[in-house]
């Protein structure tokens, strides 16, 4: 029997395996739980996305609030310094 | 699967999108669980390995990289648990051997993969295919049943693609005479390899 010969015959045995089908039930238990880890996850991160965005905005809105304090502290400080 | 596709379910499982889950798990559900079953020959075996190898994907879901090939990264996860399964049951045997002296292992009663085949060439098939040593079982599994390129059966298997034509050349001489009523385990050096 030559090499392509094997091939053939190979290939064409194996296509006739008849294909083994998983238990549905038990499949679809862990497709729903994998679903339900999924939108856990997406979850906790938009819930963290949203508490980090609006911790850096506050941030930024207090430093500037106080940069503006001291600003108008140190023109008010210098305007008496003149009169 | 259509790349494009692929890609766009990457992108979606990266982001946590259950929808692509839903769609990886339609596509690659049944050829994951025919070739853990083949490879393992056990039935139950391959129901948990396959539940392990879906929970691993959601749990590196966000570490996936955006070109990842869903198909290649599957069958390398299924295969690595079927590994560790097959370690961990060879301590079991050896401590047992170690308990109970020469206790006879084998497979005393047809396993019900064996069972379940319909017909004689199916059976014949089967028996052959699962007498076969496990990386030149992996590599037909791969090739021949699943339709996967050389190039991604020799990275799932990790191995270099040459070596793994020379693997397939060999597990298909095997296979053959093995059909033909030879014997396929005496007829290599090969050991059964787990890694």
């Amino acid at each position: 029997m030559t090499p392509d010969e094997t091939h053939d015959l190979v290939f064409e045995r194996l296509e006739q395996l008849p294909s083994l089908a998983p238990d549905c039930d038990r499949a679809d238990r862990v497709r729903i739980r994998c679903r339900a880890c999924l939108e856990r996850t997406r979850q906790y991160r938009r819930r963290t996305t949203a508490v980090t965005g609006f911790g850096r905005r506050a941030v930024a809105a207090v430093a500037f609030a106080t940069f503006c304090i001291l600003y108008v502290a140190g023109l008010v400080t210098q305007l008496r310094g003149f009169l | 699967m259509d790349r494009d596709l692929e890609l766009q379910l990457v992108e979606r499982l990266r982001a946590g999108d259950p929808d692509a889950f839903d769609a990886v798990h339609a596509a690659f559900n049944d050829r994951l669980y025919n070739f853990l079953a083949r490879l393992s020959n056990r039935r139950e075996v391959a129901e948990d390995l396959l539940e392990e190898t879906w929970l691993r994907l959601v749990v590196h879901a966000r570490r996936l990289a955006p070109e990842t090939r869903l198909g290649a990264w599957l069958f390398t996860v299924a295969r690595h648990l079927h590994a560790s399964y097959c370690r961990s049951r060879l301590l079991e045997d050896s401590h047992a051997t170690s308990l109970v002296g020469l206790w006879p292992y084998g497979r005393p009663e047809p396993s019900p993969l064996e069972e379940a085949e319909a017909n004689e060439v199916h059976r014949r098939v089967a028996t052959v295919l699962a007498s076969l040593p496990l990386a030149y079982r992996e590599a037909l599994l791969l090739v021949s049943v699943e339709g996967l390129r050389h190039a991604e059966a020799a990275e799932i298997c990790g191995v270099t693609p040459e070596a793994m034509r020379q693997r397939l050349s060999r597990a298909r001489a095997l296979f053959a005479r093995g059909l033909a009523g030879g014997d396929v385990t005496g007829l290599t050096s090969l050991k059964e390899r787990t890694t």
